[in-house]
């Protein structure tokens, strides 16, 4: 059992070693985070990454076997869900059937036998946050899946909560709207500066929203950072491949100069960053992203396999013979994208490239 | 998350006093009003009968008068007839409940309901109803004579076996129409359609894949009717000939006028073990979860 | 599943014949109750409202009805008690036993009645409790609560979990969602299993005929009168239950149906 540092103010949401088992398996494995105030905060994996257990942990409606979870400074681990000042938007939304808007978007306030007027005043303050006015007499099976979310979403924020927990709300939704709800969900977030923790498996929507990302895997967390750092330093092999497209060269590590690496692949050597201690000799993999690959005079030759023209820029399936290359290029006016046989040579910046040892945790696709 | 989830056990939530004050009342009442009379009968199955008498010593004699000859008939006959009943309207039932299920759309509850309504009025109305129908002086010789197919009112409609049949068929019927419905209802389409598509023709689709997976609705049916036939007293008394009695016959007039209630709660028993036979039959494969 | 017409229209007036074999023996009832000859037999020859007339003078059957409803009232009471909070222990809580239960609740209805009514015959003439409405009563709330269950126990079912969880998680005690979302949810299929109930112990005379005392039940009326054969009264004042228990059952269907 850990000392807990003195209770700040600056977190609204910190877990500490927060573990809950189903059985043997820990569904969440030892989750220690520190969640700031008014940040948008993102848990990111693939369905069994724990990352829903951890939200239903925070919201009260599980309970860990160890750990301890804190709420603006407050532990609150042993106390049941209705006594969190944190509320949760479900993925299915959960509106009460028989009740109409309004009386959804109230219920919170009824709860605490708040004037009629007061009540009155929140609701339409939370209706119109969320831009639903009008519809206060329908009832939840008249409405759309967009109108549904947005009355989840005010009747969560009708009594101002510390915390709003977010749990895949974009997965129901026609892929058409998801982008504008993103932006507006974004928006939201900033206007009340509520903090915000979102649960998805879509790594875009992670990368696009949020102010911080943790990434989880097998119940545990394996990074936390901002989008840019995880797309651009991940930490290690999952994470790098989870995040982004990129592609994997596995070779053996020949020697270091600081933090350039010098590899030996198939095709034969090419330079990276290391991002760990690696000892020389060890496999390892270089991780290249397809927009950094260069189409110019360097190391190896390619063959163009496959053309993609995506309008804004070009992808090209590339193969070396031995290795099969993603790479990207911006298009520019008057090029044309290079034809399906082309011979082309191919290289990167050293520092564009990152080397990490092979753990065999590479998605493959 | 919750998507998939319904209104089940909810693991961290303590058995506390919620759990007993839902549990114990209908348990206990259970327990009380149910199982200790069907265990009182049970034990007076064992129990000597003198006269007007019951005499609390350990017996079987209740069992083999049962079994003997005197009442044997009675029991093969009860078998014969549930069997029969059973079987018929398993026959009847399945196209009916088919087409409620499958080709009646909007009107699938409506039609549903309105088949089964008379399973909501009164049980002897609608025996006395057969009555009246097969009578000698019944609507099916008044039909019958009117078509010329007779000459004069037959009494052979009525009070024999197959009046009895054909109202005990009639009676319990709904019993195997429900269960039916749900299972074809509950039939997923699209396996229907991956049968076709791979080639099999209607009846093949029927033979292969709707009627194994109704099989437990179906199973659930015929227990319901074989069980309810099977004990059956009032239509054989009603409308059954003399000697067409069913061993519900026997059991009741030993609580009756015999008053011989060791001997009625012997064969009460040997009702019920085989009744439990075919529960426990059943439930192994999951045949009453379809209730 | 594409199926020729022809079977669909072949199946359709098959379920039409099933639907008339149901019916049939109701609608001769029916006829008969103004029919204004004695004899019940074709043809009919006039028609007319005299068994109706006299079905509302007949006294005992008045005591009859009101002991019907005195029973049937009680014992829906019972069955919707006990079979409301049965649904609940059995879906809310993971014990020891729970499938036991939940398929014994079954048996009652799936056992014929003969047993039911010995068995509990039996059990009261050895507790020495007299038979009479309350035994009657205790019979009909035993088939009743397995009625009421299956119901609400199917209601329950469909309600999603995160309902629950939706109020607790904006503040709500146990207690509260209990009254504020559980049971608005509940409530229509409580009425329907109730209407079941109520419909099933109005209309019951094979275990009802173990359980009475001096007191009759309508049903009990009936059947001693139709010893002596059937009259056109007993027809009128069946056609009558026939018509209210048909209104009872339909309106159990549509609150059932109410999400």
């Amino acid at each position: 059992m850990t000392v807990l540092p003195m209770p700040t103010t600056q977190f609204s949401v910190q877990l500490r070693g927060a573990t809950k088992r189903y059985g043997i398996t820990a569904a969440a494995d030892a989750v220690t985070l520190d969640i700031r105030r008014g940040e948008f905060f993102t848990l990111l994996g693939s369905s069994g990454s724990g990352k829903t257990t951890t939200l239903r942990l925070i919201g009260g409606f599980e309970f860990p076997d160890e750990g301890r979870i804190l709420i603006n400074g407050r532990d609150v681990t042993s106390q049941p869900a209705h006594e969190r000042n944190v509320h949760t938007v479900f993925q299915d939304y959960a509106l009460f059937p028989h009740m109409n808007v309004f009386t959804n978007v109230a219920y919170a306030c009824e709860l605490k036998r708040l004037p009629r007027e007061e009540i009155r005043k929140r609701v339409n303050r939370a209706i119109s946050l969320v831009q639903l006015e009008g519809l206060d007499r329908r009832k939840p099976s008249q409405l759309s899946g967009g109108q549904q979310q947005r009355v989840a979403l005010a009747r969560a924020l009708v009594d101002e909560p510390a915390v709003l927990l977010l749990d895949e709300p974009l997965s129901a939704l026609d892929a058409k709207i998801r982008t504008e709800v993103r932006e507006e969900l974004k928006a939201l977030q900033r206007n009340t500066g509520i903090t915000f923790i979102y649960v998805t498996h879509d790594q875009e929507e992670a990368l696009t929203l949020s102010d911080r990302v943790a990434v989880m895997r097998n119940g545990r967390v394996v990074q936390v950072d901002t989008p840019i750092q995880l797309y651009e330093y991940p930490a290690n092999l999952f994470v790098a491949s989870f995040i982004g497209k990129a592609n994997f060269l596995p070779g053996l590590l020949l020697s270091l100069d600081g933090k350039k690496a010098q590899v030996r692949v198939s095709e034969g050597v090419v330079e990276g960053r290391i991002t760990s201690e690696i000892p020389v000799g060890a496999r390892v993999r270089v991780m290249i992203r397809p927009e950094n690959i260069r189409l110019m005079p360097g190391n190896s030759r390619v063959t163009v396999k496959q053309t993609t023209y995506l309008g804004h820029s070009t992808e090209y399936i590339l193969s070396s013979g031995k290795q099969t290359l993603r790479a990207l290029e911006i298009r520019r006016l008057g090029s044309t994208p290079h034809p399906v046989g082309t011979e082309l040579p191919c290289g990167w910046n050293w520092e564009d490239a990152l080397v990490y040892e092979d753990d065999g945790s590479v998605l493959t696709f | 998350m919750s998507a998939a989830l319904s209104f089940t056990a909810v693991e961290h939530q303590r058995r506390g006093k919620g759990f007993w004050a839902t549990f114990l009342p209908p348990f206990l009442w259970m327990a009380g009003f149910y199982l200790v009379p069907l265990a009182v009968l049970l034990s007076l199955a064992f129990q000597k009968h003198e006269y007007v008498h019951i005499i609390q010593e350990f017996t079987w004699e209740n069992f083999a008068t049962a079994l003997s000859p005197a009442y044997r008939p009675a029991l093969i006959r009860t078998l014969y007839v549930a069997s029969a009943v059973t079987l018929v309207d398993m026959v009847i039932a399945l196209p009916a409940a088919y087409f409620l299920a499958f080709h009646a759309g909007r009107w699938k509850t409506l039609l549903t309901v309105l088949i089964l309504l008379p399973l909501w009025s009164s049980y002897l109305v609608r025996v006395f109803a057969w009555r009246i129908i097969l009578g000698k002086a019944g609507i099916l010789n008044w039909v019958l004579i009117k078509a010329g197919i007779l000459d004069a009112p037959s009494p052979m409609f009525v009070y024999n076996l197959f009046s009895m049949g054909l109202t005990l068929c009639y009676i319990w019927l709904p019993f195997m129409i429900l269960p039916l419905v749900t299972a074809f209802e509950r039939l997923p389409r699209n396996l229907l359609e991956a049968s076709s598509d791979l080639g099999a023709d209607g009846f093949a689709t029927f033979r292969r894949v709707t009627l194994p997976l109704v099989m437990p609705g179906l199973l659930a049916g015929s227990l319901s009717v074989f069980s309810l036939t099977s004990g059956d007293y009032l239509t054989p008394a009603l409308i059954g000939g003399p000697g067409d009695s069913l061993v519900g016959n026997i059991i009741a007039g030993q609580f009756g006028v015999a008053s011989n209630y060791p001997l009625g709660s012997a064969i009460s028993a040997l009702v019920l073990a085989v009744l439990f036979v075919l529960m426990a039959i059943l439930a192994k494969k999951r045949v009453l979860e379809s209730f | 599943m594409r199926q020729s017409r022809t079977t669909k229209w072949i199946l359709g007036f098959y379920t039409l014949g099933v639907f008339l074999f149901m019916h049939i023996p109701l609608a001769v009832i029916v006829l008969f109750s103004f029919s204004d000859k004695r004899v019940l037999a074709l043809p009919i020859r006039g028609w007319t409202l005299d068994w109706y007339r006299q079905m509302l003078e007949d006294e005992r059957l008045y005591t009859g009805l009101f002991n019907s409803l005195k029973v049937a009232s009680t014992a829906t009471l019972l069955a919707t008690f006990l079979g409301t909070l049965g649904a609940f222990a059995v879906m809310r809580w993971k014990f020891f036993g729970r499938n036991v239960f939940r398929s014994a609740v079954v048996i009652p209805i799936l056992l014929p009645g003969i047993v039911t009514g010995v068995a509990m015959l039996s059990f009261f003439g050895t507790a020495g409790i007299p038979l009479g409405l309350a035994t009657v009563i205790i019979g009909h709330a035993t088939f009743g609560f397995p009625v009421v269950f299956n119901m609400v126990n199917a209601r329950l079912a469909r309600l999603p979990r995160s309902l629950e969880e939706a109020s607790a998680d904006l503040g709500a005690t146990p207690a509260q969602t209990f009254r504020r979302v559980i049971f608005p949810s509940i409530r229509s299929a409580i009425i329907a299993g109730a209407l079941l109930a109520f419909t099933l112990s109005f209309d019951e005379i094979v275990v009802t005929i173990f359980l009475t005392g001096k007191d009759n039940t309508l049903p009990m009326e009936i059947y001693s009168r139709l010893r002596f054969g059937m009259t056109p009264e007993i027809n009128a004042a069946v056609t009558a239950i026939l018509t209210a228990s048909a209104v009872l059952v339909l309106l159990s269907t549509w609150f059932s149906r109410k999400a």
